[in-house]
């Protein structure tokens, strides 16, 4: 029985070349894309998984609560740490990092890098396994480095790292100690160079109020957090009750060390993390293009039985019955999918280096290294033949045998309600990516061309690595001027973009309850007219009043509304020290629009300045930059000249939503391709059902256009529906994304114009070339009765 | 064997009702061979599948070997059909995907027919109707009388004890319906009962009873 139902299933898919091939690529394509994204998801939801004690790992991390709200940061101080496994049994062991950029030289090779410094217990806790070195001394003496195997190969070639020597920032030597394995993708911080944490932080070992540190537990075996959670504020209080400087509730929480990828985005995390939204957003893209692709299949394949309804009826007269018949249309639609199986794994290997650019990961597809795979895979083929068959097997086996004998059966109207239910599905889900396609570029295109209270364009960022180049600013700033295209420098501990710090601050007139933060951007006396910023009141600081710096603000409009002030200027303010408020700036963005600006304070105070910003003249960027160059190797020599474009930098703070603009730019490609696909087969099979029809019409004199336009019509219709119920939900879900920007676009109505005629265009394409097909037939073949 | 009582088949158009059959009674013994004859519209080929149980009456019993069949499911009818009534239809209706050999087994292996038996059973039709060199051939090979030959086989291999035959040599020129008329009164010297409608006089005159049907009343016996 198998191999007759085998039989026949081959040789009909050889008789229809045309449908059975849209029905395989249609499935195959859904598959595909479905198996990339399980990949991606699964990746994601691997983070830090891959060490031995991952279970057991916890993130300590630090909460304020003032002025009824409470804040949570990625940082923690360097104590708390070693008290907690002081103080508590559960609590094995604890490892701190902190994270600092450095000159990194060996010979004639130097590279700014970012190096990390640990506890010597980071191997008992985490799995970084050394090639070389023994993880029990390598971070045991001071000033010992531990180098991954990527920099072994960078700055030493072929050759044994171990015990060589190499400096860091000005001349502080530290010895090779080991070599660890590249840290996995997987990882929610990864690092290249490892340290000793007391050998960069000794200093803040008793600073409970630094917290600029990451701090990571090893707890016991049977350990609970919630019952841990209890005996926090008595830890808190015995370390910082005395604290009283500002009053506010201290407390540090436990992140497990495995969800900290996907569920953490505060302030102060190591690395950028994930979030379980964009892994449910992805998971309902994957299920939504199969669910196109099933859905096309069932649309065909219901289609298409109109023309098997004689064999069916017949079937059924020599003794089938409905199971026996809705097996075999089932066997049928296992063999479509099968068939899909190999085809779709070729187009997932094909677009996995595209996927991987998209998606930022290495992905691969490891047959058999992946025990989910071959099961995922076998459960996609057997959900996607069983969900596109079963309805219209059962549809099938219901017909009449009489009617289907007599050739009375047409696509019957039961058959076409269906259909077209099924198209507008697809075109509904494929509208509904195209809208926010748009949407997403739209958002994008605002970001960066809104205005953003200070000029962008033509600057240069140097960052300051180096006592000596402090040491050295008035000069450099000095020479840098000399050349007419240099047209401002600016010294500031941030550029805009980049994260600013969060301070306690005091103001005149503020309340003994009140314990406010406020942004501190710590500028020099060109910051403002470097960058375009306007001053709405007061004046700018000033080489002509020594007391500017070091004791004088610089508000923006945003913390002179919270503070309350009507008139700003000469009040007192306190962050570092008390100073008079001599000026008031116009709000400008120095962080990404996804945040509302703050309060923010400007203030001198040169031992915290990190960037030289260069604003250099529209024309000749290179002979600029070559300028530049020469100066600084000139007056720092042995300091890398490092530079980058603040316009580029500031699009890079977009870069999530640049990768999610082109992922779903693919992903509505890919579901209308699937939508028209399905569209074209059905186009083929209504107009081969109303051939007759159409020559009919053409004897009685119907123009080719005429017929064009009758056929396209009915899609038209369905297209137009599709959009209607596509719209409020794309609106609704966009609405939701453009929650994450403080500053977004309107929604409005040319999105949805734009979408639909779109989205008509294609369908009418698809149409109308079975349309003209059939328009240009000649009616007598069509009419002569057979 | 076969007892109609009072049947009746309309079609209803909206509020229109088309009657196809009126008031039918009839009865047929085993072992008859019988013609039902009429001008095209009489209701002729509605009757057949009444009767094949392909169909049901819109009012009316149906007693087929004295068993109530116008109460059935579609389940129980389908068996009943299955076991004890062969098609033969005018335009052959065999299944083009399938070569003849193929084509005959199918109805066996709805009966679930062991391998070995199945083979025997089909090498015996091939044999029997002399299409022992067709049987891997496709019907749209075949010529409009070995098709038809084939479909006989088809109707018989499951040793059905009535054929109901629809306008068999309708698409036939004369010799090769001669054939087929000549296997029919073979099978059923035999003893298998055969219903057929047919325009043709010479075609009725094979069988011994006619019943004449004229705008869905029987008019004639």
């Amino acid at each position: 029985m198998f191999r007759n139902y085998l039989k026949i299933a081959l040789r009909n898919i050889r008789k229809h070349k045309g449908y059975s091939f849209i029905n395989i690529a249609g499935l195959a394509i859904g598959i595909a894309a479905c198996l990339l994204l399980f990949l991606w998801v699964r990746d994601e939801l691997s983070y830090d998984r891959y060490h031995d004690k991952a279970d057991r790992i916890y993130r300590v991390i630090s909460q304020y609560e003032a002025e009824g709200k409470t804040r949570r940061f990625g940082w923690t101080s360097a104590p708390v740490g070693p008290a907690l496994v002081n103080e508590f049994p559960e609590i094995e062991k604890a490892v701190r990092f902190a994270r600092n950029g450095f000159v990194v030289s060996y010979q004639n090779k130097r590279f700014v890098e970012q190096v990390y410094f640990t506890d010597p217990e980071v191997f008992d806790v985490f799995s970084f396994p050394l090639v070389k070195g023994n993880p029990k001394n390598a971070l045991k003496e001071p000033y010992s480095i531990v180098i991954s195997e990527e920099m072994s190969r960078k700055y030493f070639g072929d050759e044994d790292p171990l015990g060589k020597i190499i400096t860091l920032g000005e001349q502080r030597d530290y010895r090779i100690t080991g070599i660890f394995k590249d840290i996995p993708q997987n990882s929610h911080f990864r690092f290249r160079f490892l340290g000793l944490f007391s050998d960069y932080a000794s200093s803040h070992f008793d600073q409970w109020g630094i917290s600029n540190y990451w701090t990571y537990i090893l707890v016991s075996e049977n350990f609970s957090p919630d019952e841990f959670e209890e005996k926090i504020p008595p830890f808190v209080e015995k370390h910082r009750g005395k604290d009283s400087r500002y009053v506010y509730k201290t407390s540090y929480p436990l992140q497990a060390l495995t969800r900290i990828h996907l569920y953490s985005n505060l302030r102060g995390e190591i690395g950028p993390n994930s979030s379980m939204g964009i892994i449910y957003i992805f998971s309902a893209i994957a299920v939504f293009i199969l669910l196109i692709a099933c859905l096309n299949y069932i649309n065909l394949s219901t289609a298409r039985y109109a023309i098997r309804a004689k064999e069916v009826g017949l079937r059924k007269v020599i003794g089938a019955t409905r199971p026996q018949l809705i097996k075999q249309f089932l066997g049928e639609t296992f063999l479509f999918s099968f068939i899909a199986l190999p085809l779709s794994v070729m187009l997932a290997e094909l677009f996995l280096p595209l996927f991987n650019s998209l998606s930022g990961k290495k992905l691969a597809v490891h047959y058999f290294d992946n025990i989910f795979l071959v099961p995922v895979l076998a459960f996609i083929i057997l959900f996607v033949g069983f969900a596109s068959g079963i309805f219209p097997a059962f549809f099938i086996s219901t017909l009449k045998p009489v009617s289907a004998l007599r050739g009375m059966f047409k696509a019957s109207s039961k058959g076409s309600a269906l259909r077209k239910t099924l198209i507008v599905g697809q075109f509904a889900i494929s509208i509904l990516f195209l809208v926010s396609t748009f949407i997403v570029f739209s958002q994008l295109n605002y970001m960066r061309n809104r205005n953003l209270g200070l000029d962008k364009e033509h600057v240069v960022t140097l960052p300051i690595y180096d006592k000596d180049v402090l040491g050295k600013l008035e000069t450099i700033k000095n020479e840098f001027l000399q050349s007419s295209s240099v047209l401002n420098v600016s010294v500031s501990n941030f550029f805009p973009g980049k994260a600013t710090m969060y301070q306690n601050y005091r103001y005149e007139g503020m309340s003994e309850s009140e314990n406010p933060m406020i942004r501190w951007l710590v500028v020099d006396h060109a910051f403002i007219e470097t960058f375009g910023i306007e001053l709405v009141a007061g004046r700018n600081f000033s080489k002509r009043f020594p007391s500017d710096i070091d004791h004088a603000y610089i508000l923006n409009e945003s913390a002179v509304k919270e503070i309350g002030w009507e008139s700003p200027v000469g009040k007192e303010l306190e962050i570092m020290n008390k100073g008079p408020v001599i000026g008031v700036v116009k709000d400008f963005h120095f962080r990404p629009l996804h945040q509302k600006i703050e309060p923010a304070a400007l203030y001198i105070y040169p031992k915290l300045f990190q960037y030289i910003s260069v604003r250099i003249s529209p024309t000749d960027f290179s002979r600029s930059l070559d300028f530049l160059k020469a100066k600084w190797q000139a007056l720092v020599p042995g300091q890398t000249f490092q530079y980058s474009f603040l316009d580029e930098d500031f699009d890079n703070l977009y870069k999530a939503e640049m990768r999610l603009g082109k992922i779903f730019t693919v992903v509505t490609f890919l579901a209308i391709f699937i939508a028209c696909l399905g569209l074209f087969g059905l186009a083929a099979f209504e107009a081969l059902q109303r051939t007759k029809e159409m020559g009919i019409r053409k004897v009685l004199g119907a123009s080719a256009a005429g017929i064009v336009l009758l056929l396209s019509k009915e899609f038209t219709k369905w297209v137009l529906l599709a959009n209607i119920i596509a719209w409020p939900v794309a609106y609704y879900a966009m609405n939701r994304w453009l929650q994450n920007f403080a500053y977004r676009i309107n929604i409005g109505p040319l999105i949805f114009i734009q979408s639909a005629v779109l989205a008509l265009l294609v369908a009418l394409l698809t149409v109308s070339y079975q349309a003209m097909k059939v328009s240009l037939a000649n009616p007598v073949d069509t009419l002569r009765y057979e | 064997m076969i007892r109609l009582v009072d049947i009746t088949k309309y079609y209803s158009t909206g509020y229109v009702k088309t009657f196809a059959l009126r008031n039918i009674d009839f009865e047929v013994e085993e072992g008859e061979f019988v013609t039902i004859m009429g001008p095209s519209g009489a209701g002729k080929s509605t009757l057949l599948y009444i009767l094949g149980m392909l169909d049901a009456p819109s009012s009316g019993e149906y007693y087929f070997y004295d068993k109530k069949v116008h109460i059935l499911t579609e389940k129980q009818l389908t068996e009943l059909h299955k076991n004890h009534i062969g098609f033969v239809f005018q335009s052959y209706h065999l299944i083009d995907d399938l070569t003849v050999y193929e084509n005959l087994e199918t109805p066996l292996l709805y009966k679930k027919v062991k391998g070995s038996e199945r083979k025997g059973k089909v090498a015996d039709m091939l044999d029997r109707f002399r299409i022992v060199a067709k049987k891997d051939l496709f019907p749209n090979q075949l010529s409009g009388g070995q098709q038809q030959k084939v479909a006989v086989a088809r109707a018989v291999i499951t040793e059905p004890r009535l054929i109901l035959a629809d306008e068999p040599t309708g698409n036939l020129n004369t010799k090769e319906g001669e054939e087929i008329m000549e296997l029919f009164k073979e099978l059923n010297e035999h003893g298998t009962t055969i219903l057929q409608v047919t325009h043709s006089e010479k075609n009725a005159s094979y069988s011994r009873r006619i019943i004449n049907l004229l705008d869905g009343w029987v008019v004639d016996e």
